[in-house]
């Protein structure tokens, strides 16, 4: 093989090039290597690169190909791990100067330790806002995450890093985590496919804590199907999380392309709170019709629908994860307030306007809220909504405090602890990327990923690469991929 | 009460200290996040009971529905 090859979009199709011999996971683990080296210092996707433990996983990978030895489609395939999540060859230091030296004990996350037993190849850490809160920062020994469709515009948080390095080609898939959408906004700021899961779905069990009761981890990636592929590897039960479910893990893969698309699907598309806000943009909300009309043509059938306490539930959320993440900070930020970012901190404070009731009516409201999605969820399979209100907006006008104020159409699943997976819809004007949220029933995370995947099976917004990342990466007729980079209108 | 003075009090409750400049970026935001969640307080809800998070991740059903 000569180096640099021309890399795979997908993990689908990483994983054919690699069972046809096509491509040893050391050659597509270099390459990956030497693009983030090539690209990354303008990205800021990376906090630290396991380079040799990458290597070394890549040849543990050929040579369990040689035997015979297949322990799952993301064998050999190079993957990113947001740097909240614990990993035993690189620090944990969820972007902060303050977390513990050490914290994780030097140990995976049951979540990375599956990925690893998967056969996978971890390339090192993926850059976050601090405990995934604040916004990124200058200076700062951290990375400055940058947008790879245009670095004046925000890459939106808090798990920039991966969907940076997914967009960009420096890495095929990775772990995000979502607290009130920070795996749903990034994929969609960076035009990658990303899912937040059920509660309780994935272990968070060595995850740098935000709000203990709407953590979660979801894979990232640039389609539906890879993402199912990770789901498939990460999710089920871990006696270490007191929130982790019991119940089995579905097959994703499988679940994901198998049951005929979308044929008879029932897909509710909110208004109100959501397609009718006066604040949605016009490019946004077409987007999202367009992804309808396109499921429609697949088969599926779409209708209006209301869904109750949207604005509610997104402010309860905002209150319980304030609070949660005030009570885990609170003595730190008493004792090293100027440690923390300026963003992080004063959003933390802002907790203190809240009260104990507003903390316990917040989880009332959630209730309420799951009560009325069961209503919702009688007449419809999936729901199909925007990601954010507007395209990315340019840093310069990033304001994590003013958003909680504004309607919000992710942190409101978290609340309800229900699967929402984003993925790219097309391109604003601007040539950034636009972005549509499938929303589903509690574990229906397979449903989620059939109705992104089919979308994505009669679309190609999935593969389109940023132009300063589009050299090396598989194009049109190129011979290993069956999906193919598109240039997209930016 | 202004909200400057309401967010001193606030602060100095939860056992912070801030700058001037702090506080006043601060709250300049009081004002809409107190409403938000006074809002939630109008929904008369003293019969729900609050989110189970150990539950909700226990079952496939919303409530009111069948199902593990």
């Amino acid at each position: 093989m000569t180096l640099p090859l021309t890399l795979p979009l997908t993990i689908e199709d990483a994983a054919e090039a690699l069972r046809s011999g096509a491509v040893t996971s050391h050659d597509l683990t270099r390459t990956v290597l030497d693009r983030i080296a090539r690209l990354d210092g303008a990205l800021g996707a990376y906090v630290a690169v396991t380079a040799d433990a990458a290597l070394a996983a890549a040849a543990d990978a050929d040579a369990d190909f040689a035997r015979g030895i297949d322990r799952s489609p993301l064998q050999g395939v190079p993957l990113v791990v947001k740097d909240l999540i614990a990993t035993r060859d690189a620090p944990t230091r969820a972007n902060s100067e303050v977390l513990a030296p050490g914290w994780g004990g030097g140990a995976d996350a049951p979540a990375v330790a599956r990925l690893r037993a998967a056969g996978s190849v971890l390339l090192g850490k993926s850059t976050t806002n601090e405990f995934a809160c604040g916004l990124p920062e200058r200076p700062s020994r951290f990375p400055f995450p940058r947008n790879p469709w245009n670095p004046e515009h925000t890459a939106m948080g808090s798990s920039s890093g991966t969907a940076i390095a997914v967009s960009a080609g420096l890495a095929l898939g990775g772990l995000g985590t979502d607290t009130g959408g920070s795996v749903r906004g990034p994929s969609g700021a960076n035009g990658c496919t990303g899912l937040k899961v059920t509660f309780g779905r994935v272990p968070k069990s060595g995850v740098v804590p935000c709000a203990f009761t709407l953590d979660t981890v979801g894979p990232m990636a640039r389609s539906a199907y890879d993402c199912a592929l990770i789901l498939d590897a990460v999710a089920g039960h871990d006696p270490g999380d007191p929130h982790s479910s019991p119940l089995p893990a579905d097959r994703y893969a499988d679940g994901t392309r198998g049951e005929g698309g979308v044929e008879g699907l029932r897909i509710g598309v909110p208004t109100g709170y959501f397609l009718d806000s006066p604040l949605l943009d016009g490019e946004v909300r077409d987007g999202v019709l367009r992804a309808a009309d396109e499921l429609a043509r697949a088969g599926a059938t779409i209708t209006d629908v209301a869904v109750p306490y949207a604005q509610e539930a997104n402010d309860a959320n905002n209150v319980t994860f304030l609070c949660e993440c005030f009570a885990y900070h609170r003595s730190d930020l008493i004792d090293r307030w100027d440690d923390y970012g300026r963003t992080t901190r004063e959003l933390l404070a802002r907790a203190a306007f809240f009260t104990g009731a507003d903390y316990v009516q917040a989880q009332r409201v959630r209730a309420l809220f799951r009560r009325a999605l069961a209503d919702v969820f009688a007449e419809v399979d999936v729901l199909l909504t925007p990601v954010a209100l507007t395209p990315p907006a340019p840093v310069a006008t990033a304001d994590f405090a003013a958003a909680l104020l504004r309607p919000g159409f992710q942190a409101l699943w978290n609340a309800a602890g229900l699967p929402a997976a984003a993925m790219p819809c097309g391109s604003a004007a601007s040539g950034l990327p636009l972005s549509v949220q499938v929303v589903g029933r509690p574990f229906g995370e397979s449903t989620v990923l059939r109705v992104a995947d089919t979308y994505q099976r009669h679309t190609d917004f999935h593969l389109r690469v940023p132009p300063a990342a589009r050299d090396g990466v598989a194009h049109p007729g190129g011979e290993r991929s069956s999906h193919t980079a598109r240039e997209g209108a930016g | 009460m202004t909200d400057v003075h309401a967010t001193v009090h606030a602060l100095r409750a939860a056992g912070l200290k801030l700058s001037a400049d702090e506080i006043a970026r601060i709250a300049s935001s009081r004002r809409g996040l107190r409403a938000k969640a006074d809002a939630l307080s109008e929904l008369d809800l003293r019969d729900v009971e609050p989110v189970d998070p150990v539950a909700i991740a226990r079952t496939r059903a919303l409530p009111g529905e069948d199902g593990p």
